[in-house]
């Protein structure tokens, strides 16, 4: 027996990401980043703005991988490119300097990442949800992601019981919510400003 | 406000899909309207996004910063067949949690060693070092995925060692190994069904080391296939001894010379004759647990008896009479059998593997403990194998006396129920078109419907659903599966069609998925099945989308066609009723006439021969003249008195007054007695005059057929009697006989006109006669088949579903009100 030092394939990859083991992921696809960033920096974009899109794709990837019916044509790496590209080329898009960065950034059929519309929206709400405060956030994450019943989350918190815990959990929900929405219209009145 | 949290939650579960079809297109047709819900949903839908994208987001910081420095990662092999997944701590090691204090140190070092100890095992270790600031992946040649995450060790103080660390790994997957290795397989006292098993111990400069329980390494174990697990079970030698105990215990050194003396004078007698053993045993024997049983100890195993006893009764062979010595005395021990029995191990909670840390005892063997589970990923079975039906349907069906080999009628049986789940139409169609009564003998129960109605739609599962998923179709999906055939049968005892929904409706998630979404809605019984480990069957992609819409669509469509083809049948059926009924009555006015008819004929035979015999000329007299007064008392006596006895059809004797000529009118009585009467399905008995052209049906009475003949007339037996479709006869000439054996014989139409003869127009008439008769049979058949079918329906009612209101009345044809309509 010996100790594997060959990086991760696909499946392994996507199984990682499934099995909470996502930083063993990333951090051997972060080795993508180079492209990522010369992508970005040509087509406009700062570096600061590549690594944030990487993150993002990142994350979707992530989220992708947890639907066992997830399939990609061509590499995980080429997917993640994939995406990276239609992420900036929406970006460029909501800010109007897409112009003569557009062509280039055409998808290309052959490989087609998921249609990234409603991203920024997205974006906006994960950072309303990081806003919250801690307990906020792990609640509403054990219930969401993790899929834990009520009871369980009333006794990791020390609520009174599965009603507390609901009601906890809305009351948290809606505050997010409240955070978006106040969020949302400070972005639109500053893109119309 | 609670109204916000309520419709939150609403949302949720519309974002969940644990909706039922009705309540969400009832949903979305609020979407539709209601632009406030539509952004509520948006909103909620990325806030759920969000809140299942927060860890993700953490670790890619965190493995921006791993890249940033620089670290590379050490891959990953996944061995081809993995199907366990264990996040656990490991066998033979010291659980990190319980180590408790580092400062006793001498203490966790021995106990370190006895863990650790593996002498003896025979195994060949594979000892490899690793770099601990890495995360590290090992694979073993027998295909153990061992993945070591970085900063997993921790030294005796708690910190993280950075130093090499050497890893032993030792690895018994098969049950040969296994015993090669003298690993035991015993939880207490328990024994468990092993998936195999792996020793790993870690020691960095010579020392133990400890690992985080925060970073716990992940072990991924290849599963024991089903072949394995046969093999788990052992065979065990057995025997069945009876035995004289003479106790040496308390007893004196001379005392025991003399009962040596004595187990060898009874040793002698019950080897010369065995039938004395009994007896032997009841005078010698000291041994209390045996001696009402005559000395005899059941079937019992190699470790329940002392050693010399086990000897005793293992080693010789059967019948075989031997003095053994133990601690308890002397025993004679007659071996009365030896077997060998297959005992399947049982395996710990339901067959679920596990996980166990083994702990060394003092005596070497290895004490399996804290068990923990291990995630499986589903194994899909053709689902045509599993039983889908409700539970305690089959065995009510069996109760019932119903075959319960029959797959097809089962399934027909069932699935035709699903009519009864959707009453709203039924209630419609059988007020309007079915009638309460037909001709006052046949109601179709239909109170059967108005009771499931009564249920309001959670009677129960709608077999057309189980119809729908049923199929091929979901092969290889989480619902072909062990594990969701005994989710099922608790689905089926909440009665709630959404429950059911979630998991066809999410074949894309773990079933731990869908029954942590089952558990929110029925906690009770749900949460009996919510354990992380259960995976889920991988599907193609959008074979899940794909098969959601062909389990909704299925489903009512099934059920459409269900009920379409019910409702046809009973309109048919109903058709059938009112014809047959018609016919009835047709066949029996005609049977009337005609029997006028004979009276008549036979009346006037009679006038004749009593006229005849008073030397009276016969005047034909038109029918409406017998209301007419007569002219002589002596006529109209004679009249009267012939009338009264065709009428009751007895003998009479007339002498007339002026001429002293006396006219007897004679009616002997005749039974027939029909072989294996009640072997028929029809029987009827005709008796044909042979000079009236016409025929009378005998009466059926306890004792056979009777009926008084008239002596002036030849009469000709005939018996036709129906066995299902065929048809069997018997005629014969009646010759003054007062009883006649019937024995009918199997006819076809040919014979059965030869034997009626070719009288004028009886022949046709008698054959037609045959014809109803058949017509009868089949029809009474399928009338007792509808009774039949609606009565087992009816028995099933309750198990198929479970929560139809019991307390709604059961029978009887009371007319449906014209009331509420749904």
């Amino acid at each position: 027996m010996k100790a594997k030092t060959t990086p991760m394939n696909d499946a392994e990859l996507l199984a990682a990401m499934r099995q909470g083991r996502a930083e063993q992921a990333f951090t051997q696809l972060y080795r993508q980043l180079p492209d990522v960033m010369t992508l970005v920096r040509t087509h406009g974009g700062s570096r600061a703005e590549a690594r944030d899109l990487f993150q993002d794709a990142l994350v979707i990837i992530h989220e992708k991988a947890q639907d066992a019916s997830f399939r990609f044509a061509g590499s995980l790496a080429a997917y993640l490119y994939g995406i990276c590209r239609n992420l900036w080329l929406a970006e460029l898009r909501a800010k109007g300097r897409a112009g003569k960065h557009m062509d280039a950034l055409v998808p290309q059929p052959d490989n087609d990442p998921p249609t990234t519309d409603y991203e920024p929206l997205t974006q906006l709400a994960e950072r309303a949800f990081a806003a919250l405060g801690e307990k906020c956030r792990e609640l509403l994450t054990r219930f969401y992601l993790h899929n834990e019943p009520l009871a369980a989350i009333a006794q990791a918190f020390g609520y009174a019981g599965e009603g507390a815990a609901k009601t906890r959990k809305y009351k948290c929900l809606e505050q997010a919510r409240e955070r978006y929405r106040a969020m949302l219209s400070h972005q639109t009145n500053h893109s119309h400003a | 406000m609670r109204d916000q949290l309520h419709l939150m939650e609403l949302v949720d579960h519309y974002l969940d899909g644990a909706m039922n079809p009705t309540d969400r297109s009832a949903f979305e047709d609020r979407l539709r309207h209601s632009e406030e819900l539509r952004s509520l949903v948006e909103d909620q839908q990325r806030l759920r996004q969000a809140a299942r994208r927060s860890p993700a987001r953490a670790a890619a910081k965190k493995a921006y910063k791993n890249y940033r420095w620089g670290k590379s990662l050490p891959g990953l092999g996944v061995g081809a067949v993995v199907l366990i997944a264990a996040t656990a701590a490991l066998f033979l090691w010291k659980s990190p949690m319980a180590d408790g204090g580092s400062e006793n140190v001498p203490a966790s070092e021995s106990e370190y060693r006895t863990l650790t100890d593996t002498t003896g095992t025979h195994l060949d270790p594979l000892v490899l070092t690793i770099d601990p600031k890495k995360d590290t992946t090992l694979v073993t040649p027998n295909g153990i995925v061992l993945d070591i995450p970085q900063g997993a060790f921790l030294d005796s103080l708690g910190a993280a060692i950075t130093t090499s660390v050497r890893v032993t790994l030792l690895e018994a997957l098969d049950p040969l190994d296994i015993m090669k290795a003298g690993l035991s397989t015993m939880s207490g006292d328990t024994p468990l069904e092993t998936g195999g098993m792996f020793y790993l111990d870690a020691q960095a400069n010579g020392k133990a080391v400890k690992i985080d329980p925060a970073k716990p390494l992940t072990a991924m174990v290849p599963a024991a296939d089903d072949e394995n697990r046969k093999r788990a079970s052992s065979e065990v030698p057995e025997a069945r001894v009876r035995h004289i105990l003479f106790s040496t215990q308390g007893k004196s050194e001379e005392d025991l010379v003399r009962m040596k003396n004595r187990v060898d004078s009874v040793l002698s007698v019950v080897k010369h004759d065995r039938s004395k053993f009994e007896a032997m045993v009841e005078k010698y024997t000291e041994d209390p647990g045996s001696r009402s049983t005559g000395g005899v100890y059941e079937w019992f195993d190699k470790t329940r008896m002392v050693p010399e006893f086990t000897a005793a009764s293992f080693d010789p062979p059967v019948g075989s009479i031997t003095v053994c010595k133990t601690s308890y005395g002397y025993h004679i021990v007659e071996v009365l059998g030896q077997r060998t029995r297959t005992i399947s191990t049982p395996a710990l909670n339901e067959g679920e593997m596990m996980l166990y840390q083994g702990v060394k005892s003092p005596d070497g063997t290895i004490d399996w403990q804290k068990p923990q589970p291990l995630k499986k990923s589903l194994v899909p079975v053709d689902i045509t194998t599993l039983n889908f039906y409700p539970p305690g349907y089959e065995a009510k069906l069996a109760e019932l006396g119903q075959d319960v080999t029959n797959k097809a009628f089962k399934d027909s049986l069932y699935y035709s129920m699903s009519f009864l789940s959707r009453t709203d139409s039924i209630r419609r169609v059988e007020r309007t078109e079915v009638p309460r009564e037909v001709g006052g003998a046949y109601v179709y129960s239909d109170t059967l419907y108005e009771r499931t109605f009564s249920g309001a739609g959670k009677s129960g599962l709608d077999p057309s659903k189980i119809k729908a998923i049923w199929t091929a179709r979901f092969n290889s999906t989480n619902l072909a599966t062990k594990e969701f055939e005994e989710r099922l049968a608790y689905i089926f005892r909440t009665c709630d069609n959404a429950l059911l929904d979630v998991y066809v409706n999410n074949l894309d998630k773990d079933l731990y998925w869908c029954d942590s979404v089952a558990t929110r809605m029925h906690s009770e019984p749900m949460s009996m099945f919510l354990r992380p480990e259960y995976g889920r069957v991988e599907l193609p992609a959008h074979a899940a989308d794909r098969l959601r819409t062909f389990y909704e669509r299925n489903s009512r469509a099934e059920a459409e066609a269900i009920r379409k083809t019910q409702e046809k049948f009973w309109k048919e059926q109903w058709k059938q009723d009112v014809k047959s009924d018609a016919k009835r009555a047709d066949h029996a006015m005609a049977e009337s006439v005609r029997e006028g008819a004979l009276f008549q004929k036979e009346l006037a035979a009679n006038m004749d021969t009593v006229y005849k015999q008073l030397g009276y000329k016969r005047v034909q007299l038109p029918r409406a003249a017998w209301v007419v007064p007569v002219s002589s008392p002596g006529w109209w006596n004679v009249d009267k008195a012939v009338i009264q006895a065709t009428t009751t059809r007895s003998s009479m004797q007339y002498t007339d007054d002026q001429t002293g000529k006396t006219a007897t009118l004679t009616y002997t009585p005749l039974i027939v007695e029909v072989a294996d009467r009640t072997s028929y399905d029809e029987l009827v008995v005709y008796l044909i005059p042979n000079q009236l052209n016409s025929y009378q049906r005998m009466k059926e009475g306890a004792g056979g057929f009777t009926e008084r003949l008239n002596s002036i007339f030849w009469y000709e037996l005939f018996c036709l009697g129906m066995k299902g479709k065929e048809q069997f006869a018997f005629k014969t000439g009646v010759n003054g006989q007062a009883e006649i054996n019937a024995a009918l014989t199997p006819v076809d139409e040919g014979t059965l006109r030869r034997m009626v003869g070719s009288k004028n127009g009886l022949q046709q008439a008698l054959v037609d006669e045959a014809k109803h008769l058949e017509w009868l049979v089949g029809d009474q058949q399928r009338r007792k088949g509808n009774t039949e079918r609606q009565a087992l329906k009816a028995a099933l009612l309750p198990t198929v579903f479970p929560c139809i209101d019991q307390n709604m009345p059961t029978g009887g044809a009371e007319p449906v009100k014209e009331t509420s309509v749904m």
